[in-house]
């Protein structure tokens, strides 16, 4: 029945922005494809060379390596922070979710200059015992050690979710029928962690995959390095293009796998309603080895860049190190990152409403087409639109509009999501009602649903700006000539080595992100109230 | 006056057809309960009349004035109708008495208006209450004052009532009754409870798959029901076989003259309301009981007729046999004999 309220025709100014809005995200990978494509044979070849077949490798290595390792980390940190009685459980939680917030390439940062040939560890151990060299950090072991100290809360974060709503009950059963509580958790806790698990473990692997901060200033040459080397150096446009290709192929295959898992393995507590805290595991002579296993954890991912980036700002500051060279970048990111914010909300308005008020076919694919941004990482976009503007906009290149389009093609998923919750939960017969008091459509719009939506669009808006800040390779690619972020100023410092003028810039970073992010925890705890 | 008439109302969905041939006028001031299994299209009607909807064929008038028929579509916000969902939808981000202005013309002062309301419904003082603030039974309230506020033609309640829980439902109903009537309102409210129906009613519309099965007042859906599905929608009915006799209906439990000429030897089904067939225990009797349900204050006895009929019976609880007893049964016809074509097609009585 149509209880869906309203007519199913969209009015002419929703659906004409939305195929807009489409239409220019589908535009950058359409140009690339085309560009692979009209290459003809030769692409193949490319494919095959031994070299990209290197790469390919060692991307494959460090996704895998990255996935393991955080599932192993996150597993028994989740139950940990769930279900035992380990002293400060809450401060725990709270502190090994928080590497989410540090880019990739602030932990490549930290991990050099702590770490590398002159960081903190080789000139501490070196005045100590005379060592001039330490095992090597540069390549595949710094690359996974970056990337998972701030890719593991997600499989933390959905296991941890998981974890809560399970039904005790059925643990209970299990206590009952005679299994012992380690039986139990094997044969039943774990099974029904499994679809959290996976769901977890694809976006780190994605995250993994798309990664170019940690791997570049580390030296590990997977599809993303290697992709900005080829742009860089030869300016060999179709190798790039193809290397771009193959790793939205990979990063489709992941998406997809990710799509499936949250689909099919849902698993439903038995009663509906009635929810129970969980018994708590004593951990009694066992919390000695856990609270080691998360200062651990903690003092890698969270202590060390926050160390680190400490240590280097005492020593740039004593060497007369000028903080001013800062402050700029610092405007320049708060700026554009504010432009972005305001351009993809505002993008992602029509798109959510035709998505929500008039399902379809055509709605479902405009929907869709926002993924884009999940799919493509920020290398690939920002070099298919530096093709793009080099070849038939050069008005366009290297200006401001470019790359906060840039952006917006990136993070519109973002803005879509929690915007399209915020309208969900309008109700259309809020709408009908209003309609019904004899207000017009668009003053329902005006009186009822804007102000409804506001909090949906304030906090995409602010995730935009939140993501928009820590981007560092579109940011890179595409930057007006002189406009320097605080992304690319830490990048480029420590890629030269320059530790101490890289850790001001880190510092303001995460400075400037935590207010959106407080923002955004606030409303979630609002929410949850 | 009429206040509503919908005639020959026609709506699908794709290729289903929600609504065939709707016919019905409302009085000024009176209530109709538009009562059906869930899925008949009771709410769809309610929706086309509110203009949520478009019919596909037939026209809708409000107080005179044609909102919907050929070429016709005044949109819901020119219509003058007011309505309260199920979930009352109140606009959370504005308080009570907000949410009653809201209706009202811009600019004028509505602090009489919303006083007059806050005091019809017996929410005076809670003026800055937010909905969220509200429970179950207020916020109900409210949205009946916010859709009384701008002096609708006519007021279409979607199953107001069953949000709230058993004991508060009848309470609240007699409340909401009250004020409707208070306000003098013409109302419409959709609702799938029979006993609702009949309470809040001056007449019943009672809706099947689409189609009305018959409009009445309750007492006349009760006693004299034009189909069936209403017969058995509506309270408790079997159905035995009849026979045709020089004027009569003859049955296995007793005989009844008929109002009409039908032919000797016609055969027609015959409804028997649990209320009107009797039990007397006797070893030559016909009927055997087979099942006895404690109801309180009454046993409803299931009983087997020798033709392989199971009818009802309801007794007082004074009257305890049990089951496999052998009993007389008869019918009592004294509140009029209702009858249907054999085939099931076609209302007769």
């Amino acid at each position: 029945m149509g209880r869906g309220g309203q007519s199913s025709r969209p009015p002419v100014v929703i659906w004409l922005p939305a195929a807009v809005v489409a239409l220019a995200i589908s535009l950058p990978i359409a140009y690339l494809a085309l560009r692979a494509s009209g290459a003809g044979g030769e692409v193949w070849d490319l494919f095959f060379r031994t070299r990209t077949l290197a790469i390919l490798g060692r991307t494959v290595a460090l996704v895998v390596a990255v996935t393991a390792v955080s599932a192993a980390i996150s597993l028994p940190l989740a139950w940990l922070t769930t279900r035992t009685d380990l002293p400060w459980r809450k401060t725990w939680s709270v502190l090994t979710a928080l590497p989410l917030v540090v880019p990739s390439y602030v932990l490549g940062f930290a991990v050099v200059a702590a770490l590398g040939p002159r960081g903190v560890l080789q000139q501490a151990l070196g005045s100590l015992f005379g060592l001039e060299r330490l095992p090597e950090i540069y390549g595949f072991p710094g690359a996974l050690l970056a990337i998972t100290a701030v890719a593991y809360p997600y499989i933390l974060l959905t296991v941890q979710a998981s974890l809560r709503g399970l039904d005790p009950c059925v643990e209970e059963v299990s206590r009952s029928l005679g299994h012992g509580q380690w039986d139990t958790f094997r044969r039943v806790v774990l099974p029904q962690l499994r679809p959290a698990l996976a769901a977890g473990s694809l976006l780190v692997a994605l995250y993994a995959l798309r990664d170019f901060g940690a791997v570049s200033l580390l030296r590990y040459e997977t599809f993303t390095w290697a992709i900005y080397l080829q742009y860089q150096t030869s300016f060999d446009r179709m190798l790039a293009a193809a290397l771009s290709l193959v790793l939205v192929a990979i990063a489709i295959v992941i998406l997809i796998a990710e799509a499936r898992t949250r689909g099919g393995g849902r698993y439903h507590r038995s009663a509906a309603g009635v929810s129970r805290t969980p018994a708590i595991s004593c951990l009694g002579r066992w919390r000695w080895p856990a609270l080691a296993f998360c200062s651990l954890v903690v003092l890698f991912a969270l202590a060390m860049p926050v160390g680190v980036i400490g240590y280097w700002m005492v020593r740039g500051v004593a060497a007369g190190e000028s903080l001013q060279a800062a402050w700029m970048p610092a405007l320049n990111s708060a700026y554009v990152s504010a432009l972005a914010a305001a351009a993809t909300a505002l993008a992602a308005v029509p798109v959510v409403f035709m998505d929500v008020r008039f399902p379809g076919l055509i709605s479902r694919l405009l929907e869709r087409a926002t993924y884009i941004g999940f799919a493509l990482p920020g290398i690939v976009i920002a070099l298919a639109l530096v093709f793009f503007g080099a070849n038939y906009a050069l008005f366009l290149y290297q200006t401001l509009g470019m790359l906060v389009f840039a952006y917006a093609v990136l993070f519109l998923p973002q803005a879509v999501g929690p915007m399209r919750a915020s309208l969900l939960q309008v109700s259309p017969r809020l709408e009908e009602v209003a309609r019904s008091l004899g207000r017009s459509p668009a003053r329902v719009l005006a009186a009822v649903t804007l102000p409804l939506l506001r909090p949906g669009i304030l906090a995409g808006a602010a995730l935009v700006f939140l993501t928009t800040m820590k981007e560092l390779p579109a940011t890179l690619l595409l930057s007006p000539i002189g406009f320097k972020t605080l992304a690319v100023s830490i990048w480029s410092t420590t890629s030269e080595a320059f530790f101490a003028r890289a850790a001001f810039p880190a510092l303001l970073l995460i400075l400037l992100s935590s207010v959106p992010m407080a923002f955004l925890v606030n409303r979630e705890r609002k929410g949850r109230s | 006056m009429i206040a509503v008439r919908c005639s020959d109302l026609t709506k699908d969905f794709g290729r289903t057809r929600a609504l065939y041939d709707i016919n019905l006028e409302v009085e000024e001031g009176s209530f109709l309960a538009l009562l059906g299994p869930s899925g008949c299209g009771k709410t769809t009607l309610l929706r086309l009349i509110a203009g949520f909807e478009a019919p596909d064929q037939g026209a809708i008038e409000v107080a005179g004035r044609t909102v919907a028929g050929p070429g016709v579509f005044v949109p819901p916000e020119k219509r003058q109708t007011g309505i309260v969902f199920q979930d009352y939808a109140l606009f959370p981000h504005l308080d009570v008495s907000r949410n009653i202005a809201f209706g009202l013309p811009k600019g004028a002062n509505h602090q009489n208006r919303i006083a007059e309301m806050l005091s019809l419904v017996g929410l005076k003082g809670y003026e800055r209450r937010m909905p969220h603030q509200l429970s179950g039974g207020e916020q109900q309230r409210v949205a009946l004052a916010r859709a009384l506020a701008p002096h609708p033609t006519v007021l279409l309640l979607d199953e107001p009532f069953s949000n709230l829980d058993a004991d508060l439902r009848s309470r609240i109903r007699a409340e909401v009754k009250g004020i409707l009537a208070c306000a003098g309102a013409t109302v419409i409210f959709v609702t799938h409870d029979q006993e609702e129906a009949l309470y809040m009613g001056d007449r019943v519309g009672v809706m099947n798959a689409g189609r009305m099965e018959q409009i009445d007042t309750p007492e006349a859906i009760f006693y004299r029901p034009a189909s069936p599905f209403v017969a058995q929608f509506i309270g408790v009915a079997d159905f035995i076989q009849g026979v045709v006799q020089n004027g009569d209906v003859v049955t296995e439990v007793g005989r009844a003259p008929l109002d009409r000429k039908l032919p000797p030897g016609e055969k027609v089904r015959v409804m028997l309301r649990p209320g009107a067939v009797d039990i007397v225990p006797a070893a030559d009797g016909d009927g055997v009981i087979t099942e006895r349900i404690f109801q309180g204050s009454e046993y409803l006895y299931r009983v087997q007729l020798p033709s392989g009929a199971s009818i009802r019976s309801l007794q007082q609880y004074s009257c305890c046999y049990p089951a496999n007893t052998r009993v007389r049964v008869t019918a009592r016809f004294d509140s009029g004999l209702v009858y249907f074509s054999s085939n099931g097609a076609g209302p007769k009585g």
